[in-house]
């Protein structure tokens, strides 16, 4: 993910690309940042998604007296 | 857009004259630039590729900009002019001067109230492709001076760069950091 640090203004760069810093998109924030000759842009690793914990497995309620009632 | 309340204190007839600093790049250099208009702005808020600039320290009361509009017929037209003395005509400021000649260029002035003002990009009138109207950067226009001829006389050169645009000069609100120790880079972004 790509996050500027400019957060207004209308933005003109050699090559055709234009946009508002408020409304860029981050295929405008990656190209800015690939050109390389600024620090506009920061990448920021995407936090790794958190793991779902898995269902913990069913306890058998039969009790022990039960068990024992069996036996 | 309308105008309804600009508020004047009495510090805004305090504020200091005069330019302090005189900073000066090749349009070139400029990779991409970004315009400042939201209400109450009138700015260039960050310029990408310069990154350097040749800085020249100004004696106080030897460096000004200044500018003029007129209209003729259509719309209104602006000349700004930057003009500063330079000290000593010395081989390395002759060898700054001299590499100015011929050349487009940005000039950023940073006056005594702190402010830095930017001539040579414009929003105004710009083609769609480009990034800062590449027909109206500033140019070096005159140079005047030289040795003097009593022993009293200045020696030294003023130096005078002009630039036209559609609009008033832009304050430049983008890194603009000088060198601490007076040799080292200055900074523009």
């Amino acid at each position: 993910m790509y996050k500027s640090r400019i957060k207004e203004g209308r933005a003109f760069f050699k090559g055709g690309l234009k946009f508002n810093w408020s409304e860029a998109t981050q295929e405008q924030l990656k190209a800015v940042y690939d050109m390389g000759d600024n620090d506009y842009v920061e990448k920021v690793e995407d936090a790794a998604p958190k793991k779902k914990a898995e269902p913990k497995a069913k306890k058998s309620k039969v009790s022990s007296s039960k068990l024992a009632d069996k036996e | 857009m309308s105008i309804e309340h600009l508020s004047i204190a009495a510090a805004d007839y305090e504020v200091r004259g005069g330019l302090q600093y005189v900073a000066i790049t090749t349009f070139d250099d400029a990779t991409g630039v970004t315009f400042n208009n939201a209400a109450g702005q009138h700015a260039v808020s960050a310029i990408a590729g310069v990154g350097s600039a040749v800085l020249f320290d100004l004696q106080e009361g030897t460096g000004s900009l200044s500018t003029s509009g007129s209209k003729d017929g259509g719309t209104i037209l602006f000349e700004h002019t930057v003009s500063f003395y330079v000290p000593n005509c010395s081989t390395a400021h002759l060898s700054a001067i001299e590499s100015l000649r011929n050349e487009n260029l940005i000039v950023w002035g940073q006056s005594y109230a702190g402010k830095v003002y930017i001539i040579g990009v414009s929003e105004a009138y710009k083609l769609e492709d480009d990034i800062s109207n590449q027909q109206m950067f500033a140019t070096f226009s005159s140079v005047e001076g030289g040795t003097g001829s009593a022993l009293g006389d200045d020696n030294g050169l003023t130096v005078t760069l002009t630039a036209q645009s559609g609009e008033l000069p832009r304050e430049f609100t983008g890194t603009f950091t000088l060198p601490t120790d007076g040799a080292g880079a200055m900074t523009i972004s």
